[in-house]
């Protein structure tokens, strides 16, 4: 029996030691035979980094779908081969993201937070936390990363509720972190002295729902965003700002302790040299005419963006451009957002020292846009590069006529059988708006639009002014005769109707397009009138 | 005109614009203070240089004037290498069979050219991307090489990323 015994131990042992051999005779074979095993590590590990995807969240990819994935594609890499776990786990850069999400249970979370502190080893971190109503996933959250605060680069909370149990977290020092996010819950009256107080490389602070304390002082602080908050004061603000001295970008919300008069926190604040960007969501025009009356800024430069005005039309167009004061160039801006009864203010107002992208809004009445039209085409506004209309503008048989212009958006569902092709159209010899290279169509085409477009295209291209490429969104039909007039021609797919625009600046026209290229053999004929009947 | 020669004595002449899309060969001729048929040797150690070199030069001569990537600006390379977009002739360009793409990968990594670094990584992580461990396996020609135990051990260490 006892011989036995030990007979069964030594196969036992042999059976590991041949499992050894053979899984290090597999791994030589991998290194032998794989070309994904004779990459370096270092290589192998660059490639890991790209399952990351990018980090801003958007409709389509929300940061829960993102990160989600990324922590998949993680475990998936680690269970390879011994060679891809070894790059996997030697590369401490791919653990310093730590998204608590699509964490189904406290353990799995746990874990999660466990393996990436150490694999991290001592890189500084970025934390995720997404908004949830599970106080205990929260709770976990910071009690396990209370330790590592002083490695914290990002931290973006959804909803972090400083309570009690929390506050061990929030007031660690946090000498590493650059950009903090927060959403704090109505209870919480202002954001006191985050992180002791010591956030000396801070850059980005992102708040919704609270308020910096009047005590914080971010010298180094380069974005400030304060959105809809119904408690704090603009004295806190005013405090902050004066001791912001790098400030470039200013988002500032009209829910922003409301009841106070917003504008004096520009008004009276010391003075913002390195001023970039502006942007005043929902302020009312009143606010903005006392701002730009008082307000010292830089002159050249400067974005100002009156997101969604609470003003008509006929207010707006004191601002533009009758209350303009003579220091501030409003229209040295990059991006101008207007909407579509206002156009004919900015644009006679702007000149040639112009903003180089319009924005056009949909949310205003057709009635007056085929005058509008006509002053555009007036000129002159010829340092227009970028143009968005998605709705057609009326009075198609007038020329689109912008000298510089580059790169054009058209249209929105319906809009685009009214005519927008023909907007593009020779006359003659002449090619309105001659430099267009790209051209995006939002809206769903059908046969008679891609006929339409594909004789112009043509026409244009006979003309010298051939484009380079289009995009193109939706469809429900063949895009055979584009793809001939075009250089190039990419297609997203189907999104379907009631689509919105995105915030101009937050989009990355290069992101998420696909490829989409139809074989050309099944070319059909096309024709359109190249004269268009006057008007 | 720049000469170059490859670690297998395969002579090619560029432009010097579509040589300098290799910091590496950027570095090494302005080092030398020439700017004319200066002979490089590009050592292509583990991997057979000519034919992806072939490759790479065409890459070079398609983006060539583009501006190159910095290496001040630390958040815009990370950024740049997260996006997961690929261009349309870069996408073409890098439909290849595998052994070459990681040829291209290597050379791209000798030679410095970061842009085409970034794309080869990029078609790469598409590829792994949604793929289970044995499916990756498949896909690039890879052994399980795991002992039972080690597995077993990675699968309880992977629990954290489990769907429940």
């Amino acid at each position: 029996m006892t011989q036995r015994r030990v007979d069964v131990e030594e196969l036992n042992d042999l059976e590991q030691r041949l499992a050894q051999v053979v899984s290090h005779t597999r791994s030589i074979l991998n290194a032998a035979r794989s070309p994904a095993s004779k990459l370096p590590a270092e290589l192998l590990s660059q490639i890991f980094a790209c399952l990351r995807t990018p980090e801003v969240p958007t409709r389509d990819h929300p940061l829960e779908d993102m990160w989600g994935a990324f922590n998949e594609s993680l475990a998936t890499v680690n269970l390879v081969c011994r060679y891809w776990r070894q790059a996997a786990k030697g590369a401490k850069d791919l653990w310093t993201h730590i998204a608590a999400v699509d964490a189904p249970d406290l353990r799995q979370l746990r874990l999660m937070f466990e393996l990436f502190v150490e694999r991290s080893a001592s890189f500084p971190l970025s934390l995720t936390v997404p908004r949830t109503d599970d106080w205990e996933h929260y709770t976990l959250t910071f009690a396990k990363m209370e330790p590592h605060v002083h490695r914290l680069q990002t931290l973006t909370i959804g909803r972090p509720g400083i309570d009690p149990s929390n506050a061990g977290f929030f007031f660690q020092p946090a000498p590493l972190l650059k950009e903090l996010r927060m959403v704090c819950l109505p209870d919480v009256k202002t954001l006191p002295e985050v992180f002791g107080g010591s956030v000396p490389l801070l850059r980005t602070l992102d708040l919704v729902g609270c308020m910096p304390g009047s005590t914080n002082r971010f010298t180094n602080l380069s974005t400030l965003s304060l959105g809809p908050s119904k408690i704090g004061n603009f004295n806190d603000v005013l405090l902050m700002l004066e001791g912001s001295p790098c400030l470039e970008h200013l988002y500032l919300h009209q829910d922003l302790a409301p009841g106070q008069p917003r504008a004096i926190i520009l008004r009276e604040s010391a003075k913002l040299d390195h001023l970039k960007t502006l942007s005043l969501w929902r302020f009312t025009a009143e606010e903005i005419i006392a701002l730009l009356h008082s307000v010292t800024l830089p002159q050249h430069g400067l974005a100002m963006r009156f997101v969604d005005i609470r003003s008509e039309d006929s207010t707006f167009a004191r601002i533009y451009p009758l209350d303009i004061p003579p220091h501030l160039s409003i229209f040295a801006a990059t991006r101008l957002e207007v909407l579509i009864t206002q156009l004919y203010c900015a644009f006679h107002a702007v000149g040639d020292h112009s903003a180089t992208a319009v924005q056009w809004h949909s949310n205003g009445p057709y009635l007056s846009t085929s005058a509008v039209m006509r002053h555009v085409a007036q000129g002159p506004f010829n340092q227009v590069r970028e143009l968005w209309m998605p709705v057609h503008p009326g009075g198609v048989n007038i020329p689109l006529e912008f000298p510089a212009l580059e790169f054009l958006v058209l249209g929105r569902e319906r809009s685009l059988a009214l005519g927008f092709s023909r907007m593009l159209a020779p006359r003659g010899e002449k090619v309105p708006s001659p430099r267009i290279e790209t051209i995006e169509i939002h809206g769903c085409v059908d046969l008679v639009i891609v006929a339409e477009f594909a004789t112009v295209f043509h026409d244009r291209a006979n003309a010298g002014r051939r484009l380079k490429k289009l995009r193109m969104k939706d469809r429900e039909t063949c895009l055979v005769p584009l793809e001939h007039e075009v250089d190039e021609l990419e297609f997203l797919g189907e999104l379907g109707g009631g689509m919105e625009l995105p915030e101009i600046c937050e989009m990355d026209l290069g992101e998420r397009w696909l490829s989409w290229r139809r074989d050309p053999s099944d070319h059909l004929a096309w024709y359109w009138p190249s004269v268009l009947p006057e008007e | 005109m720049v000469l170059l020669v490859t670690s297998d004595n395969k002579n090619f002449v560029v432009d010097r614009e579509v040589a300098d899309r290799s910091v590496f060969v950027k570095n090494t001729l302005e080092a030398r203070g020439l700017s004319i048929a200066t002979p490089p040797m590009l050592n292509g150690g583990c991997f057979e240089l000519t034919s992806p070199f072939l490759q790479v030069l065409e890459y070079c001569q398609h983006h060539r004037g583009e501006p190159l990537p910095t290496t001040d600006d630390a958040n815009a390379d990370e950024n740049r290498k997260r996006t997961t977009d690929i261009g349309e002739w870069d996408r073409k360009f890098i439909t290849v069979d595998h052994e070459m793409l990681f040829e291209i990968i290597l050379a791209a990594n000798y030679l410095d050219i970061k842009p085409l670094l970034d794309v080869g990584c990029k078609t790469i992580g598409n590829m792994v991307k949604g793929k289970s461990p044995e499916e990756v396996r498949k896909l690039f020609d890879i052994v399980n090489d795991f002992t039972p135990e080690e597995e077993a051990q990675i699968k309880k260490e992977n629990e954290w990323a489990e769907d429940p």
